[in-house]
């Protein structure tokens, strides 16, 4: 199954909101009603959720606490998980588009979530990141 | 020990690819085929009309194994491999191998039904008392 990333926002930001969002970037619903929506661009996808619960508690530990803090500028109010289609470079992009567009609307960073190497990149780092990679 | 596994190639590719989430899906089925485990499928994707379900990165005959390097935040995948039809249509369990995955992530997802194994040897036991 995918890897998530996660968009950390200082804003809240409520249902109506996200999935006003999700149908502007053309979203398709899930059928297993899991996610809050899908978004596929030719053989891309990526998953969304707003808020979802094992991220309720995000971040939680002091590293993470004190790191997240020192990016964001604040504690996230909203965590949004990006689960990203694996072995996909063309969903990876689509990962970092989309954040793009998060972005414009509300202030966010993104959290790699690795376990190996933990990161937390501005969207620009992110977007830069995802568009260097090729097949 | 001499084994046969169908997905010897992609194993070894996936061995190969210098990526670290694919290297640690390699790196689990290796151990799985060299302990005599069927496996029955590798990086299985499935798609409807175009659009991207999911993907089952390992499965033997009797589960089907999510490998994460990731730290938390598996569980909506997790749930989608359990109930999607397509991704698992027998109903297989479904074990998340996360070796770095959190200790608060490993309890909420056992606590959320499903097995989690932090290291290979918690993966063979679990297989073998399924």
């Amino acid at each position: 199954m995918p890897e998530p990333v996660a968009l950390l926002s200082s804003e809240k930001i409520t249902k109506e909101d996200f999935t006003a969002f999700l149908k502007a970037l053309g979203a398709k619903s899930d059928p297993d009603k899991i996610y809050d929506g899908i978004i596929s661009k030719e053989e891309a996808t990526v998953w969304l959720a707003l808020n979802p619960e094992d991220l309720l508690n995000y971040p939680e530990t002091t590293e993470e606490i004190t790191i997240v803090r020192q990016k964001l500028g604040s504690m996230p109010q909203t965590r949004v998980s990006l689960d990203i289609a694996k072995r996909s470079w063309q969903s990876e992009r689509l990962a970092a588009e989309i954040a793009c567009k998060f972005a414009e609307r509300w202030s966010c960073v993104v959290d790699n979530l690795n376990g190996i190497d933990w990161r937390i990149f501005s969207v620009q780092e992110f977007y830069d990141l995802q568009t260097l990679k090729k097949v | 020990m001499n084994y046969y596994c169908p997905f010897d190639n992609e194993i070894d590719a996936a061995l190969q690819s210098g990526i670290s989430g694919t290297y640690l899906e390699g790196e689990v089925a290796d151990i799985l085929r060299k302990n005599g485990k069927n496996i029955v499928s590798f990086q299985r994707k499935e798609t409807n009309f175009g659009v991207g379900i999911g993907d089952v990165d390992i499965e033997t005959d009797n589960a089907i194994i999510e490998v994460t390097q990731q730290k938390q935040n598996k569980l909506g995948q997790l749930r989608k491999l359990q109930i999607d039809s397509q991704l698992n249509p027998s109903g297989k369990p479904i074990i998340l191998y996360g070796p770095y995955y959190k200790s608060s992530g490993v309890s909420s997802t056992r606590a959320a039904g499903f097995l989690v194994a932090q290291n290979f040897q918690e993966l063979l036991d679990i297989l073998a008392n399924l």
